[in-house]
């Protein structure tokens, strides 16, 4: 498998524990006073499976894929934390016209 | 003297003591560590094992160079005791400049 | 975790605020033109492909083009050739001796020469100093301009690479305080207010880019240090310290080839057969080769492979010049693995992320970015503060100007580059002149209008300079979309597209704001 296939892989399986950290994140929905889902999900348990797939890498001595995988993973953190806010300022916005 | 003169006098002199500290630490964060942290580089290639390929003294000084100087800036910076750390990192200087200058001179 | 007391933690406050106030608009300059910097192979196949995709730069027939050009050369300058393929995948080669300039600091002199590796015609021929010849590079000038302006701020060596690295270490500082003063915010690594308190927003949108962008932070702080200190002095500093000063020997040593002299004249064996072996024995692409005595029984080659699918690094091949034997694979420095070698070798896919193709490009070009954007917006936030402050207004004003101006005065230069290249004037000076202009005029409009407004005059432009760059590259004789299309060109239509999507993005963002701008005042009670 290439270095692109084992980072694209790495980086599907890691994204979805991402968005669900993001989306229940109490901090974010207290900011935006919406409630809190309680119990929320198990977040310990969601940021070892979403660092999980970069431990393999490493492991399995996947170097180049395992710096795609942290690289694309920061960057998109950053992107969907704006792309969130983006969201629901607009949401706001529009509530409130 | 009033007592509110010598009381705004003696803050005085504690604001002039105080900046003096601050460019005293300015002084050796910045133009010294640098010195000091070549002065390591240097010197580490003499000291340094040169392991398997016999390159490892000459490298390794060089690619850290910026990690050398990133402990010495943050420890200028940290120490409480500003004398103390002028000791410490003029004594590592010196050390490799002594060491530098018996290699050269020999 | 890291304890620290309420002084300690105040003093890393201080150092993080004014190392990047003090030097935060040049780390900006550099890190934008990192960013760029990491497609540079791309944009320069893009401002100047050949009429067709070119599949192998090393083609058969390579050892009789530099046998023909070797037979024009002064033999004083078969010291030492290498060859490798540069903008369109031309083949450069750069044959030369080594000599010390007026300073005593080493170069290299000798002739230069590009090739067509499709019809193995010269296409281009320059003499002199390494400086001289780069100096009249037409080619890949567009992006070497981008890469001058990373590495050493178009300032004379060693002045601009001690500066960029200068600028290296104070994002290193940056890097490391931000994250043990912020390191409690790491529990809001997903909170970015957008509405209400606007200081506490410009403080989010700072610390989440940072906070996600650390590890990356660092590593390009360190291995840029790295590279700017290193050539500027390290290896002269320790020369020095460990061969009285000789260079040459310093580096004979580090590359770990023995110094077998031998000058009694053989001619070179066939380089086609070598390229062809080394693919063989390797399974990677080729990606530079030198050859040291040309022409000389003691010649030597040494062939330097692109990265392989899964490793970070990878042996060298070596060649005896009179026989084309294979002598031995080695690690860049020295003839056998050593910590030194690898972590030296480590420092080019780590900071140029150049690993993987355009994937690892694109990643490190997004992670870059992000540093730019914490650079930008550090700055910001330390002006808003500061804004009842009159004397901070410079800086704020500043802070635009370099912000959204630089982008702008960089796409200006390609402006100054394609229509003199298609004139056949001197392109060096050309694009300088449209940077410096633009930047002139953007301090013009930072300075003689509110900040608001310099931003989206500034972005606003910069918008439209984008959207119309692919434009201008066909005016002035490139390749047509459907030409490129049909010849397999990829890097000229990803690129139109990429700028005029840079473009659209730039003016969306400025209706954004402007459409933001206005919900504010009409929720505002008069």
């Amino acid at each position: 498998m290439s270095n692109t296939l084992w980072a694209l892989c790495a980086l599907a399986l890691s994204l979805l524990p991402l968005w669900r950290l993001a989306r229940h994140d109490p901090k974010r929905l207290r900011s935006l006073r919406q409630p809190t889902s309680s119990p929320g999900p198990d977040r310990k348990r969601l940021v070892v499976l979403l660092l999980l797939p970069g431990g393999v890498l490493a492991a399995i001595g996947q170097w180049p894929a395992f710096l795609i995988w942290l690289g694309s993973l920061t960057a998109g953190g950053w992107l969907l934390v704006q792309l969130l806010a983006q969201f629901t300022n607009d949401n706001s916005t529009r509530k409130s016209g | 003297m009033s007592g509110a003169a010598a009381l705004a006098l003696s803050a005085r002199e504690a604001m002039l003591r105080q900046r003096r500290r601050v460019l005293w630490r300015v002084l050796l964060a910045g133009p010294l560590v640098f010195v000091g942290a070549a002065l390591v580089m240097c010197g580490g290639a003499l000291w340094l094992p040169a392991g398997r390929a016999q390159i490892d003294n000459l490298v390794l000084p060089i690619v850290l160079f910026p990690a050398i100087w990133a402990a010495l800036f943050f420890y200028a910076c940290l120490d409480r005791q500003l004398h103390r750390a002028y000791w410490l990192i003029g004594a590592l200087g010196l050390l490799h400049a002594a060491m530098i200058a018996v290699h050269l001179w020999h | 975790m890291i304890r620290l007391s309420q002084d300690r933690t105040k003093t890393l406050l201080a150092i993080h605020g004014w190392s990047a106030v003090s030097l935060g608009l040049l780390l900006y300059a550099v890190i934008l033109t990192g960013v760029a910097s990491v497609f540079e192979k791309e944009i320069s196949d893009w401002s100047s492909p050949l009429e067709t995709n070119i599949v192998d730069p090393f083609p058969p027939g390579t050892d009789a083009m530099l046998r023909g050009l070797a037979a024009t050369v002064d033999p004083q300058f078969h010291e030492e050739l290498f060859f490798y393929p540069r903008a369109g995948d031309r083949l450069y080669a750069f044959f030369h001796k080594h000599e010390l300039d007026e300073d005593g600091k080493p170069r290299e002199r000798g002739v230069a020469a590009e090739f067509d590796p499709r019809t193995l015609q010269l296409l281009d021929r320059r003499s002199g100093t390494d400086e001289e010849v780069a100096a009249g590079e037409r080619a890949s000038a567009l992006s070497q301009f981008m890469v001058d302006l990373h590495v050493r701020l178009h300032l004379p060596n060693p002045w601009g690479l001690l500066l960029t690295g200068v600028l290296g270490l104070a994002m290193l500082v940056a890097a490391v305080t931000g994250f043990v003063i912020h390191r409690h915010l790491i529990r809001e690594l997903f909170t970015l207010r957008r509405r209400g308190d606007k200081l506490l927003g410009a403080r989010d949108v700072h610390v989440i880019a940072g906070t996600w962008n650390l590890p990356f932070a660092f590593i390009l702080a360190f291995t840029g240090s790295y590279f700017s200190f290193g050539s500027a002095f390290g290896f002269p500093a320790v020369a020095m310290v460990a061969f009285g000063g000789d260079q040459d020997a310093m580096f004979s040593t580090l590359v770990g080839n023995p110094p077998a002299e031998d000058a009694s004249p053989a001619a070179l064996a066939n380089l086609d057969a070598m390229i062809a072996d080394v693919r063989a024995r390797s399974g990677a692409e080729l990606g530079f080769v030198q050859v040291e005595h040309w022409g000389r029984a003691d010649a030597l080659v040494t062939m330097f492979m692109k990265y392989r699918d899964g490793k970070l690094l990878g042996p060298s091949y070596v060649y005896g010049g009179s026989d084309g034997g294979f002598r031995y694979a080695k690690p860049s420095l020295g003839r056998v693995p050593s910590s030194g070698s690898a972590l030296f070798e480590l420092m080019a896919p780590l900071h140029f992320g150049n690993f993987a193709g355009v994937f690892s490009k694109t990643v490190w070009f997004a992670l870059g970015f992000a540093s730019a954007y914490v650079t930008i917006t550090g700055l910001l936030l330390w002006t808003q503060r500061r804004q009842a402050q009159r004397a901070w207004l410079h800086l704020a004003r500043a802070t635009h100007w370099v912000g959204y101006g630089l982008p702008l005065a960089l796409t200006l230069a390609a402006y100054g580059y394609f229509p003199v290249r298609a004139g056949g004037g001197e392109v060096q000076p050309a694009m300088m002149t449209a940077f410096l202009a633009c930047a002139a005029l953007a301090a013009l409009i930072a300075w003689r209008t509110p900040l608001q407004q310099s931003r989206r005059y500034l972005l606003g432009a910069t918008g439209l300079a984008l959207l119309g760059l692919p434009v201008l590259r066909l005016f002035c004789g490139g390749i047509s979309w459907s030409g490129a299309w049909i010849q397999g060109l990829q890097p000229v239509l990803a690129l139109d597209l990429a700028f005029a999507c840079g473009g659209l993005l730039c003016l969306l963002s400025l209706r954004r704001s402007n459409l933001s701008r206005s919900t504010t005042l009409a929720a505002t009670p008069p």
